[in-house]
């Protein structure tokens, strides 16, 4: 992309203009990605906001001949692996986190029904998984990276991804079940009814 | 998609399901708004104003100050203030009180400077049958009130084989940040300060335990008495003993007796002594020089960073402190419950119950080696984590070190708590807690006992295991079930 690369200079050059236009670019996505993986709004929007900004410092050791979508997710996953470190200390010390979480999780019941994709069974077995596995599945088909671009995100070898990949959708198999793999034609007739206009 | 895959029933369903996704959750309007902000505060540097208060930041702000505020108002109300008077007219308890209001804000002991050297030396408990591992330290601190200080320590590890490792770090709270040069490593790390605590140099010399914490701990489960009049560097101080713990989270080494040495005029302890569980000795702390309100250059605070250095900015990073201060260890990866069977040093617990709904997410081992390596403590946990559909979660944490039950002790007096049998043990139960960090009724239910508590426990120390009594504990906590969900959980338990 042109204007990408065009940005990317000029951001460089500390154009802090020119970084709106990769915010606003893969906002969308890097917010996503925090949402899956973080399940906490509040805490996704902190996350990718420090992401850009540790993209912002870290533009100078980018290789601009590579793609930048999966640097930018790299950068948030560091992000976010930081947070769900922490998300486990409340019960060992910590405490201020989660009694924030609490505090803010969609209190507006107006808000949440929208967001209904939570309550849809495929959310749910993917909650259900390991946070290793959930990561990789979330990289790989909400994220839409590459395995490598997967392996290089989470810093693990390829075939530590594909294990993962391999044995999460096996799981997701087993706890879907046939009944929640309905044909694609009548799960996206129910995906569209559902969805926020 | 970057990359063909095979489209059967499962991955139509993720398209569908991620497509919705990414329809639903978009990135909030104001987020270039949000990164211009944070950028502005971090290349402004660490004496700019910190980040914008955002709604959580503000409920951890207010969260943390509100119990801080509470927990030193009511302290402090009940704390003998003076010159110090005789051993024969002040009570143990009054003693302790003192040391501890001073220990987690100086300035309620009439302390707005303090300049003081310490040294350190601890050694591993056991029988080692030849060189004994043991720890040195030699400190210079300054502390200004509030939430100002400096420390410049020298350490020494000497192992089990002989050899030593000697590291030399200088600590500095500017009163945003706390900066962490470890000079040898030619590396620093700077992280948020921590908005609760004034000073770490009391946790020092009181052996490695926050003090506000400590004091729950010392009164609840340890009984003080008033041994002896003291003296240390010229200054007049009860010694006072407290009992082998009866309850709460202790280390090794801590498992016994305790004494210190308290400052009449200050409330600030000046000498500690650790007894292990078998009376051996297992830490001395001591003042060395001390110099109260001497006049301090305010550049003492500020952190100059070296030039050449290795810079780790974690001030994005909330501040997470383990009970004695340092940043909890790196999250270990997800493994199994057959894994973590065998990597733990303890016979690990699972429930074979738990409340429909909930299913097990995660299972993590907690071997702490660098906070292990500095407490020279183990750490040697297992936490399971099951969740609900709808975020709902269930922790359960057991083994050495791990904490719950050394915080419930320091439970809110307006919490709800009781006891309940499970089992046949007592287990102690605390609805909304912990409150020194800053949790509000009915936010978490914990529930907490020990096992083994006389028995034998391995003991983490650099290279190598050793036996010493210890508690275990085990700890289950929750955002939403009952009382009486959680005792099933816990008969479960095999």
């Amino acid at each position: 992309m042109d204007d990408e690369q065009d940005a990317l200079r000029r951001c460089r050059a500390g154009d802090r203009r020119a970084f709106s236009l990769i915010v606003n670019r893969y906002g969308d996505v890097l917010y996503g990605t925090a949402v899956m993986m973080l399940r906490d709004r509040v805490e996704a929007e902190d996350a990718v906001q420090d992401a850009f900004v540790d993209a912002w410092r870290g533009l100078g050791t980018f290789d601009g001949s590579r793609p930048l979508r999966p640097w930018l997710l790299r950068v948030l996953v560091n992000q976010v692996l930081r947070r769900q470190r922490r998300k486990v200390l409340p019960i060992v010390g910590g405490g201020d986190e989660t009694l924030a979480s609490l505090a803010s999780a969609d209190a507006d019941p107006e808000l949440a029904a929208l967001r209904s994709w939570e309550r849809e069974s495929v959310a749910v077995a993917l909650a259900a998984l390991p946070v290793d596995a959930a990561r990789v599945v979330i990289l790989r088909f909400f994220s839409e990276l590459t395995v490598a671009e997967v392996a290089e995100a989470l810093d693990v070898p390829e075939g530590t991804v594909k294990s993962r990949l391999h044995r999460a959708l096996r799981t997701l198999r087993d706890s879907l079940g046939e009944s929640d793999l309905a044909p694609q034609s009548k799960r996206e007739g129910r995906s569209e009814r559902k969805t926020r206009a | 998609m970057n990359e063909p895959h095979g489209l059967g029933p499962l991955e139509r369903s993720f398209e569908v399901f991620f497509a919705r996704v990414r329809a639903e959750e978009r990135a909030p309007s104001d987020l270039w708004t949000g990164v211009v902000s944070r950028l502005n505060e971090v290349e402004a540097g660490p004496t700019a104003p910190r980040r914008r208060i955002g709604r959580r930041a503000v409920l951890r702000f207010a969260a943390a100050a509100s119990i801080v505020a509470v927990a030193m108002v009511g302290v402090f109300l009940v704390t003998v203030r003076g010159d110090g008077p005789s051993s024969s007219t002040v009570s143990a308890e009054e003693v302790l009180r003192r040391a501890v209001v001073t220990a987690a804000a100086p300035e309620a002991g009439g302390i707005a400077r303090l300049t003081l050297t310490l040294e350190i030396e601890s050694f591993a408990t056991g029988d080692w049958g030849g060189d004994e591992p043991s720890f040195e330290a030699r400190m210079q601190s300054w502390y200004q009130a509030p939430n100002h200080q400096r420390i410049e320590g020298e350490y020494l590890w000497r192992e089990f084989d002989g050899g030593t490792t000697a590291s030399s770090i200088i600590t500095v709270w500017d009163g945003d940040a706390v900066w962490r040069h470890t000079v040898d490593e030619q590396r620093v790390v700077v992280q948020n300060q921590d908005v609760t605590s004034d000073t770490f140099l009391q946790g020092l010399l009181w052996g490695g335990s926050v003090p506000n914490v400590s004091h729950e701990l010392a009164t609840a489960c340890r009984t003080p008495q008033i041994v002896d009049d003291g003296e240390v560097v010229g200054r007049a101080t009860y010694v006072l003993e407290l009992s082998r713990p009866r309850c709460g989270l202790v280390f090794p080494g801590g498992d016994g007796k305790q004494r210190i040495w308290v400052d009449r005029e200050t409330g600030l302890v000046l000498r500690s002594e650790w007894y292990a569980a078998d009376g051996m000795l297992a830490s001395v702390r001591r003042v060395t020089a001390i110099a109260v309100d001497a006049e301090i250059d305010d550049r003492r605070f500020d952190f100059i960073l070296p030039p050449g250095v290795a810079l780790d900015d974690r001030r994005g990073d909330a501040s997470y402190f383990y009970l004695t201060g340092l940043s909890m260890p790196e999250e270990p990866p997800s493994i199994s419950i057959g894994e973590a069977r065998e990597a733990a040093t303890f016979e690990l617990q699972v429930p074979t119950f738990v409340p429909a709904g909930f299913s097990l997410e995660s299972v993590q081992q907690y071997w702490g080696g660098e906070m292990a390596r500095e407490l020279r403590s183990h750490a040697d946990w297992v936490l399971l984590r099951y969740v609900d559909e709808g975020g709902n979660w269930l922790q359960i944490a057991q083994g050495y070190g791990g904490p719950l039950s050394g915080l419930m002790v320091a439970a809110p007096a307006d919490a709800r708590q009781g006891s309940v049998s499970v089992g046949g043990v007592d287990v102690l139960w605390v609805d909304g807690s912990p409150a020194v960090w800053g949790w509000g009724p009915g936010a978490m239910l914990t529930m907490s006992w020990q096992v083994n508590r006389d028995g034998t426990a391995r003991e983490y120390v650099a290279g190598g295991d050793v036996q010493s009594g210890s508690p275990r504990s085990m700890s289950l906590a929750t955002n939403v079930l009952s009382l009486d969900e959680l005792v099933a959980v816990a008969e479960s338990l095999e």
